[in-house]
């Protein structure tokens, strides 16, 4: 490593415009990261093509009979849909008569009038859909497909978040040392004292429930790591010599922290970032399993995987393989690129 | 020697001692039932749930209980030598204990055996109304006994209730002898000694253990609490002072299930088991795989996987091969959500409220939560009552409770439209009308939000979901800041007023929580009450249940069904309402049990 160091600093020093097209040539060599960038995309457009609502749009829309079959196991039992068509609720016994108490007798045959013009339509539901249907008839693809939307989002948002309080505080930590860094790891401290789970269940107790307080709830117990990656970089970087020349030339403290050292830093950061994005999807599906997570009227691979947890034993698996399948590989497409981009951007593997 | 040497040789050494260990002691009956609710205490002042009951149930004794498998419930006696003396119409209630009753061993004694004393009632009685444990039974006693209001204001006024002075209306005549009297005819007050929450303490104990009462019960019960670990593992052991009881019950000779378990435990000593242990399982599929593995003997079938355990109302074949019994029975309970009266949007009495409260109910789709929600384990509550208690009506019906376009027609009537376009519905004066639901966080619960939302939005009605634990709600409820909720009641007597009181006006701020104030329905609730059980009630009843119809402030919603599943060696036992679980009626047949867990 130290071999290689002393001919690396020179082009570092002036911010070489070829490191990103350098890293990025270096991405495109490695087959694995490209097939993952991929998958990546491809999520990230699906994900935007539901936000926009240009598929599965009505996924809340109960189209088949309840825990349809999928399409390619039509013929099997369905004990729950029996069940649900059962019903029966004819009473043979006449209705109470209640108009000699009742404020609203005097309009009962205005409200029968207009009653009978209301119209109710009746759903027609399907026996089976295209990967089978939950509890109330919904088609779990669309579901998988709409749940992207809040899981990628979260875990996307909330990294970033995560990120950027990491890097500012590692940064201010690194480079000013002293009683700042004293403040900075004993706030640190703290926050990774407690455990982990059980952070992210205080903040949950506190603040209202929302996509936006989990962001901010993940946001604000993930920093920690980051933190402290960043800082030891800029501990080691403060003392280079590009640093004390830029200061020679009058560079203020904020353009040397983040014009000339953060570049130097970056591939720390972007590994940081995508590997929390795995993490974040993950901890969205716990929060969410736990209950802690989605408004009721949106849908979240967290939510799905809670609600399979008892179908599996009456053997309605296909929501807990939709939810479970599309998280499985997005994570592990993700966390690969993220290997594959630690190699790439490494200005010290070049 | 090789390691595997020293291993088999270790095992036969363990598997040696366990034989010999086993053959010492004489087999235990031993029952592992679950719990689906951690308990909170097993003070009966404190605890108010059902579960803590279930346990308080089988330490303390009230003058009376329940006979186990007469139906319609009747009462038999516990403690009380004979039936109490009902005198002056219904107000004084004279109780004779039986000789011979002493309390289960505790250091509080030191030593001593400790008899039951008439005392003991008296001091059950007055540490309901005890500031310092602001029970939630006081109920119970509080507006029945003569002088008992008085009592507990003066004790609320100094903080500190004072035991040694008497209350008026309750009266030790000697050491087996308690009189009450109450501040009114009241029928129903048999049913209310019969409750444990008035079961014998003894004073020294409770003031032995000052605040740690409620882990250290102790009664004259056939049980004693032998270990606790809070919300996870309760382990009662057999009373060896309990006296000396045998079974007898009155099954109803068209009851063939009653008969088969009269048959299995006629004539036995009580209690015939050596030990319970009670597991807290809240989430159903542990539970439910428990039970097939034969760790626990009975389990209240979860609902979601009723079409695989008992399709069509029979155990399936796997099931049955078991030798698994399948004993459904309707609780008395009632699951509701009532209106909050005073609700500047949602209360009132004038008709465009009654109209509105009528119109959600009408929007509900209770087929869907019967059916799609709890999977068929339930029936539609047309009424407050339910079937078995005194009141139930089958046949009281006003129509279909679901009729969306009847819903939608009553609020187009009474000017709750679309007025800024937004897609919702508004005010007659133009304000936004918004449906705030409150609830929980389980998964069930995020189904019944699922329902509601979907159902307001066919009507138009904004729904808000607020999600927050339910002791959270619960203070909120009881402040009047909720503007509705969602709550069950479990009878505590078979008789409908044990339902209607949560609609008395007067028990605004203590149990009726959406604070319906309706004279005509108050006057009738007293009219019930200064009549002995009987068809006039009944008619009562019917006219207060119409009343409910009218201004609904309530949504029943259903009376839940329990599809009880029971181990083939489990004997005597079907699921109390009054009683709980009744371990003391329980025996288990050790030899069926090791064959079928070969």
């Amino acid at each position: 490593m130290s071999a290689v160091l002393p001919d690396n600093a020179p082009p570092v020093m002036h911010q070489s415009p070829g490191l990103w097209t350098l890293a990025w040539r270096r991405l495109l060599n490695d087959r694995v990261g490209v097939f993952c960038l991929a998958i990546v995309v491809a999520y990230v457009s699906m994900m935007l093509a539901s936000y926009a609502g240009l598929v599965a749009g009505d996924w809340n829309k109960e189209k088949g009979v309840s825990y349809a079959n999928p399409s390619f196991l039509a013929g099997a039992e369905n004990l729950e849909a029996r069940e649900v068509t059962n019903r029966d609720f004819g009473t043979t016994a006449k209705p109470v008569d209640l108009s000699d108490i009742d404020p609203l007798a005097p309009r009962y045959k205005e409200w029968e009038e207009r009653a009978a013009k209301i119209a109710v339509t009746e759903v027609k539901r399907a026996e089976t859909l295209a990967f089978g249907g939950d509890k109330w008839g919904r088609d779990v693809l669309e579901k998988a497909i709409k749940g992207s939307e809040v899981s990628i989002f979260v875990g996307l948002t909330a990294a970033l978040f995560a990120t950027l309080i990491g890097t500012i505080l590692g940064a201010l930590a690194g480079y000013w040392g002293g009683r700042v860094n004293d403040f900075l790891e004993w706030f640190y401290n703290i926050f990774t004292s407690i455990p982990y789970i059980l952070l992210i269940l205080a903040f949950a107790a506190v603040f209202k429930r929302g996509l936006d307080t989990i962001i901010v709830i993940l946001a604000l117990t993930g920093w920690t790591g980051i933190y402290r990656l960043v800082r030891a970089e800029y501990i080691k970087h403060g003392g280079r010599e590009y640093v004390k020349a830029a200061q020679a030339i009058g560079a203020s403290h904020f353009s040397r922290m983040f014009v000339h050292i953060l570049p130097n830093a970056s591939h720390v950061i972007l590994v940081q970032l995508s590997q929390h994005v795995v993490s974040f999807i993950k901890a969205e599906v716990i929060l969410s399993f736990l209950g802690l997570g989605v408004p009721v009227d949106m849908v979240s691979w967290g939510t799905m995987l809670a609600e399979a947890q008892n179908e599996l034993v009456i053997g309605k698996w296909w929501q807990l393989f939709a939810a479970g399948a599309s998280m499985a590989i997005l994570v592990t497409a993700f966390s690969m690129l993220t290997d594959s981009l630690r190699d790439a951007l490494d200005p010290k593997l070049k | 020697m090789s390691l595997s040497r020293i291993f088999l040789r270790t095992a036969a050494c363990v598997a040696a001692a366990l034989v010999a260990f086993a053959a010492q002691a004489a087999p235990q009956k031993v029952l592992r039932v679950p719990f689906l609710i951690a308990e909170s205490s097993f003070d009966p002042a404190f605890a108010s749930d059902t579960y803590s009951y279930t346990v308080i149930d089988e330490i303390f004794e009230a003058p009376l209980t329940y006979d186990m498998l007469a139906r319609p419930y009747k009462l038999r006696l516990q403690t009380a030598e004979s039936m109490p003396e009902v005198t002056e119409g219904g107000r004084v209630y004279t109780v004779r204990l039986k000789k011979g009753i002493v309390f289960a061993d505790d250091p509080a004694f030191g030593g001593a055996r400790r008899e039951l004393h008439a005392r003991d009632y008296e001091y059950a009685v007055k540490r309901l109304i005890d500031p310092k444990i602001s029970s939630p039974n006081a109920w119970l006693v509080e507006g029945r006994i003569e002088g008992i209001d008085a009592a507990a204001a003066e004790a609320k006024k100094a903080d500190k209730l004072d035991y040694d002075k008497p209350i008026p209306g309750i009266e030790v005549l000697d050491a087996r002898t308690i009189r009450f009297r109450l501040a009114k005819p009241d029928y129903n007050f048999l049913y209310i000694l019969a409750m444990t929450t008035l079961g014998a303490q003894a004073r020294e104990v409770v003031e032995h253990y000052g605040t740690d009462i409620g882990a250290h019960p102790v009664g004259t019960g056939p049980f004693v609490l032998k270990e606790w670990r809070r919300s996870s593992r309760i382990v009662l052991e057999k009373n060896p002072n309990f006296r000396e009881e045998y079974y007898e019950a009155e099954p109803a000779a068209n009851d063939p299930v009653s008969q088969r378990l009269y048959q299995e435990m006629k004539g036995k000593r009580i209690p015939q088991l050596d030990r319970v242990e009670i597991f807290v399982i809240e989430e159903s599929q542990p539970r439910w795989l428990a039970f097939l593995n034969g760790e626990l003997d009975w389990v209240n079938l979860p609902y979601e996987f009723k079409s695989m355990a008992i399709p069509g109302g029979e155990p399936a074949p796997w099931l049955a091969k078991k030798g698994v019994k399948y004993l459904p029975s309707v609780d008395l309970d009632l699951s509701y959500m009532y209106w909050n009266m005073k609700d500047p949007v949602w209360g009132g009495y004038t008709p465009e409220r009654i109209a509105l409260r009528r119109a959600v109910s009408l929007a509900y789709d209770i087929g869907e939560e019967i059916h799609l929600v709890r999977n068929g384990t339930a029936i539609e509550a047309r009424t407050a009552l339910p079937p078995g208690v005194l009141g139930h009506d089958p046949d009281f019906t006003t129509g279909p409770a679901y009729d969306p376009a009847r819903a939608k027609a009553l609020l187009d009537m009474f000017g709750y439209v679309d007025r800024n376009g937004d897609g919702w519905r508004d005010q007659p004066d133009g304000s936004p009308l918004v449906f705030t639901y409150s609830t929980g966080p389980s998964q069930l619960e995020r189904l019944f939000t699922q329902l509601w939302k979907k159902n307001m939005d066919v009507l138009g009605v904004q729904v808000k979901v607020e999600v927050a634990k339910w002791p959270d709600l619960r203070k909120k409820s009881k402040l009047g800041q909720l503007s509705n909720w969602h709550l069950a009641w479990n009878a505590d007597f078979p008789d409908g007023e044990n339902f209607y009181q949560l609609l008395y006006g007067p028990n605004c701020g203590s149990s009726n929580d959406g604070c319906f104030q309706l004279e005509a329905f108050d006057r009738l609730y007293e009219q019930a009450a200064a009549l002995p059980p009987g068809p006039e009630r009944v008619a009562i009843y019917r006219e207060m249940a119409r009343v409910l119809a009218v201004y609904a402030p309530w949504k029943t919603f259903v009376h839940r069904l329990r599809n009880q599943l029971v181990q083939p060696w489990v004997l005597g036992w079907r699921k109390h309402q009054f009683i709980h679980d009744a371990y003391r009626y329980v025996d288990i047949d050790l030899a069926v049990r090791a064959r079928y867990l070969k």
